[in-house]
């Protein structure tokens, strides 16, 4: 029998022997010696994301961190902020740029799984906002001609553009477990729509941190994120949980 | 703790998902870099379209020329290709007259001066150039065909209308 069986049937035993007597004479009513105490706890969660500092050491191309947080709010809410940094180039068909910038995001997530005692899991959705600010260094180029005559010419002008920002919003599915004690494992898919975006003059952002790739054909982007956490509990709140 | 377990598998199915990016493609119907579309008029009744006959476009710099199809939208206008890049260029194309007859062929030089600009297309076909026409003359050799140019348009963008006027 696992823990949880365990606590059912001793649960279980001790309910039944101590309101036997008690429940012929006072039907209806709810036992004091029923009520078990849950206390949850209240804390904040500050974490890393574990695919970044992967994809950094094994691509050329990227370097980027980001850093997770999350701080409970309600028996179900929770306030969450993610913070991080993307460096990546991007070496498309026909140019080549390198966009540089930091991102935040904030937003929400609601816990819709029920957990069992003793247990702090979580499946979630959320909402998030994320900006970002960044620059976008054209480092080359080619020229595309209508007619195979002269062939491609490249450029590398190697021009940089600063202050460039975007926002987006994001929907995130995802779900946290407790792994080992106070240290929390967790995934999530997130789906993204921009809100704004200032494009360079004469070219255009094809990566945003924080956003990732941007479409030609659509404002929608697409994240995946997976990330370890420890907790660090502040307080704790009871919860009345009565049992016939 | 099975839920977890296959909820990871999904993690991990899903991550592979992420990597997977639609790949643009630059179709051939996007317009790129346009060419100079010249029109051939009459010298003496200078409304009417002349047709060249026999032409051929040869391009000196490259010690080479257009294949005898390449470039012409009709019997009285040719659309030809400009050396691509970024700024100033000036370039010197020879128009042929006859150029399968050996008595008749008859060359003439032209010296045409232009700016070329880069203008952003897309992420899959990158850039295009676009031109300014600056300068086009032709070389006096004393038994020139082409007795006139004419800078219609001098900004080229797109190949719907005639940047230049050739009258002979």
């Amino acid at each position: 029998m696992n823990f949880k069986q365990r606590c059912v049937f001793f649960i279980s035993l001790s309910g039944f022997f101590l309101t036997t007597p008690f429940a012929l004479a006072q039907q209806g009513k709810v036992n004091p010696y029923d009520t078990i105490t849950i206390r949850d706890r209240y804390g904040l969660r500050l974490g890393v994301d574990l695919f970044k500092p992967a994809r950094t050491f094994l691509e050329d191309d990227f370097t980027g961190f980001e850093i997770v947080a999350d701080y409970r709010l309600t028996k179900k809410h929770w306030l969450a902020v993610e913070l991080g940094y993307d460096d990546r180039t991007k070496n498309e068909d026909n140019s080549n740029s390198t966009i540089e910038g930091s991102y935040v995001k904030a937003g929400f997530d609601y816990n819709m799984h029920n957990n069992w005692l003793g247990m702090e899991n979580m499946i979630y959705v959320g909402l998030r906002v994320g900006v970002s600010s960044f620059s976008n260094t054209l480092n080359s180029f080619n020229i595309q001609s209508n007619n195979p005559f002269f062939g491609e010419v490249t450029v590398e002008p190697g021009t940089k553009f600063d202050n460039l920002s975007a926002a987006w919003g994001e929907a995130l599915f995802g779900i946290r477990f407790e792994a080992l004690p106070n240290v929390y494992v967790n995934m999530n898919i997130q789906f993204k729509g921009l809100l704004n975006n200032t494009d360079p003059p004469n070219f255009k952002n094809f990566h945003i941190p924080g956003f990732n790739e941007v479409n030609d054909f659509g404002d929608f982007g697409f994240g995946f994120s997976y990330s370890v956490s420890y907790f660090i509990p502040f307080y704790e709140r009871t919860r009345e949980k009565a049992k016939k | 703790m099975r839920l977890f377990r296959y909820l990871i598998f999904v993690g991990l199915f899903l991550c592979l998902l992420g990597a997977c990016e639609r790949d643009d493609l630059c179709s051939a119907g996007i317009p790129k870099t346009p060419n100079l579309v010249l029109r051939f008029l009459d010298a003496n009744i200078t409304n009417d379209f002349k047709t060249v006959p026999g032409l051929r476009v040869v391009y000196p710099e490259v010690n080479d020329s257009l294949p005898a199809n390449g470039g012409t939208f009709a019997n009285d206008s040719i659309g030809i290709p400009l050396p691509t890049g970024l700024g100033e260029f000036t370039t010197t194309i020879v128009m042929v007259k006859d150029a399968a007859n050996a008595n008749l062929r008859n060359p003439d030089t032209i010296d045409i001066r232009y700016l070329a600009q880069e203008v952003f297309i897309s992420k899959a076909c990158g850039f295009k150039n676009e031109f300014i026409l600056q300068q086009i003359t032709v070389r006096n050799d004393n038994d020139n065909w082409i007795r006139n140019l004419l800078i219609t348009n001098d900004t080229i963008q797109n190949e719907f209308q005639a940047a230049v006027r050739i009258f002979h």
